[in-house]
C-alpha cells in the first residue's frame, strides 16, 4: 500500500478521534492540527507494522497522547509566571475559576516531570483505570502508581500550601 | 461549567470507541451523565472542525515546527490541576485555606486579591465569584443551590444536568458562581444525599424557606449544610 493510501484509509476511519484527542489535550485547535500530522506521520512510518483494525484506535489515541505531551514541552509548563497569565490567556472570560485553577496549575505541575503529567493525565482527566494507564504506556502497575501518588503529593503542596 | 466526571464515566478512548462502534451499555451511561453528555457534544463539535479543516492538513502533512504560543501549555495544565484538585482528598489539616474547617460546605469568594473563605454573614461584592468545597465525611451526591430574601431558589452546582455530583471526601467543586448586582441576603445550601436526588425535590424544599432562618428546611433523605451571604457593596 503506497504511503497516500494507507494515510487516508486511517485516516478517514480515525482521523476524528485523533483531532479530538490532540485537541482534548492541547486545546487550541491550531496546536491539535500540528500533533495531528505529527501522527499521521508516525502512522505512515508505522503501515507495515500497524495493528489489527480493532485495535488501532487504541494505538492512534496512545501515539496521539505522547505527540501532545512531548509538545508541550518541559520549559513551557514552568516558564510562564502568574502575572503572565491574565494577559497571555485566550479564554474571553477570565473567571476566577480558570485564573485560580491555572494558578493552582502552574504551582502543581511546576515540579512535575513529562510522565509524571501524562499518567496523571491519563488516570485524573481521561478516567482510566491505574491498570489500564499502566498498559496504554506499556509501565508497570506499580510505576504509574508511584507517579501519580508523586504527582498528586506535588499538587497538595502547590496547592494548599 | 462542566459536569464533573463520576466513577461510573467510561474512559475518553471507551467513549471514543463507543463513537466507532455503539455499545449499548455506553449509550445508557451517556443517557444519564451530564459530563458524558457534555463529553459528546465536544466531540461533535471537534469532528465538524476536522471535517472543515482536514483536506488542509491533508495536503500539507509534514510537521511544522513553529514555536509554542506561550499560553497553550497553561490551558491543560489547568484541566489536569482542577481534575488534581478533585481527586485530592483530606488535605493537609493546617492548611490556610480551612477558615471554617471542620465544616461540611465551605464557600471560597475570589475578586480582588487572594481568596477567602466565607464566614457567616460576611459581605460578598457585585462581580465576585463563588467555589464551593464539601466534605460530606462519606461518598454523598451533592446539590448547592442559593436562595435569596424572596425565597426564589437558584441551582448553582451542578449547573446542568439531571443528577447531582458525586463527591467522595472533601473536595472543591468544579465550576464556580458569579454574583450579579443584587442587594440583600443570600443563602448557600449544599444538599448531601446517599442517595442520588432529583433537582426538583432540592428546589421545592428550599422554595420559599426564609433566608435569615436555616432550622425551616428539611429534606428526607438528605443533610443539609448553609453559609448565609451579604450582597452589595460595603
Ligand atoms: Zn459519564
Amino acid at each position: 500500500m503506497r504511503d497516500g493510501d494507507a494515510l487516508s484509509e486511517v485516516c478517514r476511519r480515525l482521523g476524528p478521534a485523533i483531532y479530538r484527542r490532540c485537541l482534548k489535550i492541547l486545546r487550541n485547535p491550531d496546536e491539535a492540527a500540528d500533533a495531528c500530522q505529527k501522527v499521521y506521520m508516525q502512522l505512515v512510518r508505522h503501515r507495515s507494522r500497524l495493528p489489527p483494525e480493532p485495535e488501532q484506535l487504541r494505538w492512534v489515541y496512545v501515539v496521539a497522547t505522547r505527540v501532545c505531551f512531548a509538545q508541550l514541552r518541559d520549559d513551557a509548563w514552568e516558564t510562564a509566571s502568574g502575572a503572565e497569565l491574565n494577559h497571555d490567556a485566550p479564554a474571553p472570560t477570565d473567571s476566577f475559576a480558570e485564573v485560580a485553577d491555572r494558578q493552582m496549575a502552574l504551582k502543581a505541575l511546576s515540579c512535575a516531570t513529562e510522565h509524571e503529567r501524562m499518567v496523571a493525565w491519563l488516570v485524573l482527566v481521561d478516567g482510566h483505570s491505574q491498570e489500564e494507564a499502566a498498559e496504554l504506556l506499556s509501565l508497570s502497575r506499580k510505576t504509574v502508581g508511584k507517579r501519580i501518588q508523586l504527582f498528586l503529593a506535588n499538587a497538595r503542596r502547590g496547592v494548599f500550601e | 461549567m462542566n459536569a464533573a466526571r463520576t466513577a461510573q464515566c467510561p474512559s475518553d478512548l471507551a467513549l471514543e470507541e463507543h463513537l466507532l462502534h455503539a455499545n449499548p451499555a455506553t449509550a445508557r451511561h451517556i443517557a444519564g451523565c451530564a459530563h458524558c453528555q457534555t463529553w459528546e457534544r465536544s466531540a461533535a463539535e471537534a469532528s465538524r472542525a476536522f471535517a472543515r479543516e482536514n483536506p488542509r492538513w491533508m495536503a500539507t502533512t509534514q510537521a511544522r515546527s513553529r514555536p509554542l504560543p506561550r499560553w497553550a501549555p497553561l490551558l491543560p495544565a489547568a484541566a489536569l490541576a482542577a481534575a488534581a484538585l478533585f481527586f485530592l482528598r483530606s488535605p493537609p489539616p493546617e492548611s490556610p485555606l480551612y477558615a471554617t474547617k471542620g465544616e461540611e460546605l465551605t464557600v471560597y469568594i475570589g475578586g480582588q486579591g487572594a481568596p477567602r473563605a466565607a464566614t457567616q454573614g460576611e459581605r460578598v461584592r457585585p462581580g465576585e465569584a463563588l467555589r464551593f468545597q464539601v466534605a460530606p465525611g462519606a461518598a454523598a451526591f451533592v446539590w448547592i443551590a442559593s436562595v435569596d430574601s424572596t425565597g426564589a431558589v437558584s441551582r448553582l452546582v451542578p449547573a446542568e444536568g439531571t443528577t447531582p455530583l458525586a463527591v467522595d471526601g472533601t473536595q472543591l467543586l468544579p465550576g464556580s458562581a458569579v454574583l450579579d448586582a443584587a442587594e440583600g441576603p443570600e443563602r448557600i445550601w449544599a444538599v448531601m444525599s446517599r442517595e442520588p436526588l432529583s433537582w426538583a425535590v432540592v428546589e421545592q424544599a428550599l422554595q420559599g424557606s426564609p433566608v435569615r432562618d436555616s432550622t425551616t428546611v428539611q429534606i428526607p433523605g438528605a443533610r443539609t449544610a448553609t453559609v448565609l451571604l451579604e450582597r452589595g457593596a460595603p
